[in-house]
C-alpha cells in the first residue's frame, strides 16, 4: 500500500483506475437504484433469504424450524435454487426486516467485491488484459451496474463461471508445465461450478460442458499424468455432486417428485414452444402470470390425484406442445434469440427508484446499448475464429466458445429476458481479450503457451462448424 | 498502493478463490492474515449467538401463495341437492349466464382418472339419486394427452342457478372459478 502512485508502470495504473471507475459507477448509481422496490422474481429470493434466517436463529437457538415457513419461502414451487438468498441470509440475519435500500446497497457492496475479486484472480492467472476487459465489459456497463444491487443470481452465477474458467485454465497449465495436478484442484473446479449453479441454474449445462473440456484438454497435452488428470476431474464431479445433492434430496421431498435443479422446465418449454392457451387443457385462469396460472392448475390437479405437481407439470406441458412442429420450434428459437439479444436496458427503468435524486434510465439505457452491442458481436467471433497461437491460448479458445455456446442454448429452451446476459457478459470481456491475444506474435520459449496442436486446431473448428451448422439449420426450419 | 495479486492457497485447504486476497507478496504480511481471519470468525459467531434476539425476519411469501379450497366442496358454492362429484376433478369455470331459458349456471370442471362417459355416468346417477332432474351433464375426452395422463377431459354442466356464499372465503374467484367480472394480475 505505501507504494507510490509514481512507482507503478502504466497498465498498473490503467488497472488501477479502472477499478476506480467501477467503483464510482456504482457509488453514482446507488441513489438512483436503492428504493426501486423488489420486482419479480427478487421476491422470492428475499423471501427465501428471510425464511433462511430464522432457520438459522432456529439453529443457534436450540429451537425446532420453522419447516412450513421453509417449505413455503425456500423450497417454495422449485423454481429457483438457492445461491441468492443464501447470500442475502447473513444481511437478514443481522436486520431481520432490512429495507429495500439496505438489500440492493448490500447487494451492491456484494457483487462489487466479487467483480474485483474475480479481475484480481483473472490477472494472476490470465494476464492485465483479461482482467482490464473484465473490469470494463462488463464491470463499467451501467446496467450490469445497476443489476449489481437487484438480488437475481444471473450476474453472479456468470462471475463464478468466470472462476471457474480461470481455475480450469490454472490447471491445464499446470498439466503443460508437468507440475503435479491433485484431487484439490478437482475439487476446486467443482465448488465453484456449483457455486455457479446455485446461482443460476441454467448455467449447469456450461459447467458440465467446460469441466468435460478440461479433461479432454489436459488429457490431450499432458499424457504423463493422465491418472492425476482423471482423478482431479473425478475429484470435481464429486465436489460438485455433493454440494448439489443436499437441494435435490430437499426440493425433491417437499414437492413429491424427481427434482435434481429446477422444476420449471415443462412450464418452460410449453410457455416458450407450445400453445399457451393449451397448458391447462384449455386456457389457465385467468388473474395471473404464465408461470403462476399453471402452477395453480398443476397443485389443483394434485391435490385432486395424489400425484405430485410436478408431475402434473409435465404432462400438461406435453399436451400444450403436441402440436410444435420443427418450424414452429425453430420460428420462437430465433424470437427468443432476438428477446436474449435485442434490450440490453430493458431493466433500466424497472430499477430506477421511484424516489431517485436524478434520472438514470435513459443514460444507464444508451451506455448499455453502445457497450453491449459490440460486445454481442465479439462474443460471436469469438465462437468462430479458430486460433493456432500457442496450446494454451488454444484451450482458451475452446472452453470460451463451449461456455459461451452453452448459455446461448438458452434461446433453445426458454423464453428470453433482457437480464440474461448479466451471465454471459463477462465471458464477453474474456473474449475480446483472447481475440486481442491471438492478433500478436505467439510468445517466445519460456513464456508458456506451448507449442499448438493440431487436435486443438481441430477441435476448434469441430465447435466453430457446429455453431454454423446450427445457425443454418434453425434458420432453414424457421423460414 | 501494492502489487494486486491474486489470492494463493491457504492452509484452510479452502478453494483460494474463497478466502483471502493478499495484496502484497512481503512475506510480512502473513501473520497478519490470522488476526484478520480471527477477527471475521469472532465477527461471525458475535452475529450468530445475538441474531435470535433482534427479531425474527417476516418473509411476505408471495410466490408460493396458498392453494383455496374448491368451492364445490367447502360449502361455498355447492352442487345442487348437495351432490358430490366422486371422482378426480378441477373446476374451470363456474358462471351464472343469460340463456334463452333465463339464469342458468354453466359449470365446467377437467375430470381425472375416469373416461367422459364413466364420468357422465356417476354425476348423472348422483343428481337422479339427489331428486335433482334439472340437470344437463355433457363430456368429451381430451386427444393428445400423454399416455396415463391424470387428466382425460372436460365435462359441462348445465344447472339450476344459484349463487355463491357471502362468506368473504366465498368471494375468492382463484375458489369459485367464477371470473366475472374479469380480476386483474394478482399472481
Amino acid at each position: 500500500m505505501r507504494r507510490r502512485w509514481s512507482d507503478l508502470d502504466r497498465a498498473q495504473r490503467v488497472l488501477l483506475g479502472l477499478v476506480a471507475g467501477v467503483v464510482v459507477l456504482r457509488v453514482v448509481l446507488f441513489p438512483a437504484v436503492a428504493g426501486a422496490p423488489a420486482f419479480g422474481d427478487e421476491a422470492y429470493y428475499l423471501d427465501a433469504g428471510r425464511a433462511l434466517s430464522n432457520l438459522v436463529r432456529d439453529l443457534v437457538s436450540f429451537s425446532g424450524p420453522d419447516t412450513a415457513e421453509l417449505q413455503r419461502n425456500v423450497a417454495g414451487s422449485g423454481w429457483f435454487m438457492p445461491g441468492m438468498s443464501v447470500l442475502l441470509t447473513p444481511l437478514f440475519l443481522v436486520v431481520p426486516d432490512a429495507p429495500i435500500e439496505l438489500v440492493r446497497g448490500y447487494l451492491g457492496l456484494a457483487t462489487t467485491g466479487l467483480l474485483l475479486v474475480t479481475a484480481l484472480v483473472v490477472r494472476r492467472h490470465l494476464g492485465r488484459v483479461p482482467a482490464g476487459a473484465l473490469l470494463v465489459m462488463p464491470g463499467l456497463v451501467p446496467m450490469y451496474a445497476a443489476f449489481g444491487f437487484a438480488a437475481y443470481g444471473d450476474l453472479v452465477a456468470g462471475l463464478f463461471v468466470v472462476l471457474l474458467l480461470t481455475q480450469a485454465l490454472e490447471l491445464v497449465r499446470r498439466v503443460q508445465r508437468g507440475e503435479q495436478v491433485t484431487w484439490r484442484h478437482g475439487v476446486d473446479l467443482g465448488l465453484l461450478g456449483i457455486a455457479a449453479v446455485y446461482f443460476r441454474s441454467s448455467v449447469a449445462v456450461l459447467v458440465v460442458g467446460v469441466l468435460a473440456l478440461t479433461l479432454v484438454a489436459a488429457l490431450l497435452l499432458g499424457r504423463a499424468q493422465w491418472r492425476r488428470v482423471v482423478l482431479a476431474m473425478a475429484a470435481a464431479t464429486v465436489a460438485f455432486v455433493a454440494v448439489l445433492a443436499p437441494w435435490s434430496a430437499y426440493i425433491s421431498h417437499e414437492l413429491g417428485g424427481r427434482v435434481v435443479t429446477t422444476t420449471s422446465v415443462p412450464t418452460v418449454l410449453a410457455n416458450t414452444f407450445g400453445d399457451r392457451d393449451d397448458l391447462c387443457y384449455g386456457e389457465c385462469d385467468p388473474g395471473s402470470s404464465i408461470w403462476f396460472s399453471p402452477l395453480r392448475y398443476a397443485r389443483e390437479v394434485a391435490r385432486a390425484t395424489g400425484i405430485s405437481e410436478t408431475e402434473a407439470l409435465a404432462e400438461m406441458s406435453a399436451y400444450a406442445r403436441a402440436d410444435v412442429t420443427p418450424h414452429t420450434y425453430a420460428h420462437d428459437v430465433l424470437v427468443n434469440l432476438r428477446h436474449y439479444l435485442e434490450n440490453p436496458a430493458g431493466f433500466a427503468r424497472i430499477l430506477e427508484s421511484p424516489t431517485t435524486p436524478y434520472p438514470s434510465a435513459e443514460a444507464v439505457g444508451l451506455i448499455t446499448y453502445v457497450m453491449v452491442f459490440p460486445a454481442f458481436a465479439v462474443g460471436l467471433l469469438m465462437l468462430l475464429v479458430v486460433t493456432r497461437r500457442s496450446a494454451f491460448d488454444q484451450v482458451q479458445s475452446v472452453l470460451l466458445k463451449v461456455a459461451i455456446g452453452a448459455l446461448m442454448l438458452q434461446p433453445f429452451v426458454h423464453i428470453a429476458g433482457s437480464r440474461y446476459w448479466t451471465t454471459l457478459g463477462p465471458l464477453l470481456g474474456l473474449s475480446a481479450a483472447a481475440l486481442y491475444a491471438v492478433r500478436r506474435p505467439p510468445p517466445g520459449n519460456g513464456s508458456g503457451g506451448g507449442s499448438p496442436l493440431v487436435a486443438l486446431t481441430r477441435l476448434q473448428g469441430a465447435l466453430a462448424v457446429a455453431v454454423v451448422a446450427v445457425a443454418v439449420t434453425v434458420v432453414a426450419l424457421a423460414l | 498502493m501494492g502489487h494486486l495479486t491474486a489470492p494463493r492457497r491457504n492452509q484452510t485447504g479452502l478453494p483460494c478463490v474463497f478466502t483471502y486476497v493478499e495484496l502484497s507478496e512481503t512475506s510480512a504480511r502473513r501473520p497478519a492474515r490470522r488476526p484478520v481471519l480471527v477477527g471475521s470468525a469472532l465477527l461471525a459467531v458475535v452475529v450468530l449467538l445475538l441474531s435470535p434476539y433482534v427479531g425474527r425476519a417476516e418473509p411476505v411469501g408471495s410466490y408460493r401463495p396458498p392453494l383455496p379450497p374448491d368451492a364445490l366442496s367447502d360449502g361455498c358454492w355447492p352442487l345442487p341437492g348437495g351432490v358430490r362429484l366422486d371422482f378426480g376433478y378441477q373446476v374451470r369455470t363456474d358462471e351464472v349466464v343469460a340463456t334463452t331459458h333465463g339464469p342458468r349456471r354453466q359449470l365446467v370442471v377437467h375430470y381425472d382418472e375416469v373416461d367422459g362417459a364413466e364420468a357422465t355416468r356417476r354425476t348423472e346417477a348422483a343428481f337422479a339419486a339427489a331428486g335433482v332432474a334439472d340437470a344437463v351433464v355433457v363430456a368429451h375426452d381430451f386427444e393428445d394427452t400423454l399416455p396415463g395422463a391424470v387428466v382425460r377431459g372436460q365435462m359441462v354442466l348445465d344447472l339450476p342457478p344459484s349463487e355463491p356464499g357471502r362468506r368473504p372465503a366465498c368471494q375468492d374467484p382463484f375458489s369459485t372459478k367464477d371470473f366475472e367480472p374479469p380480476i386483474d394480475d394478482r399472481s
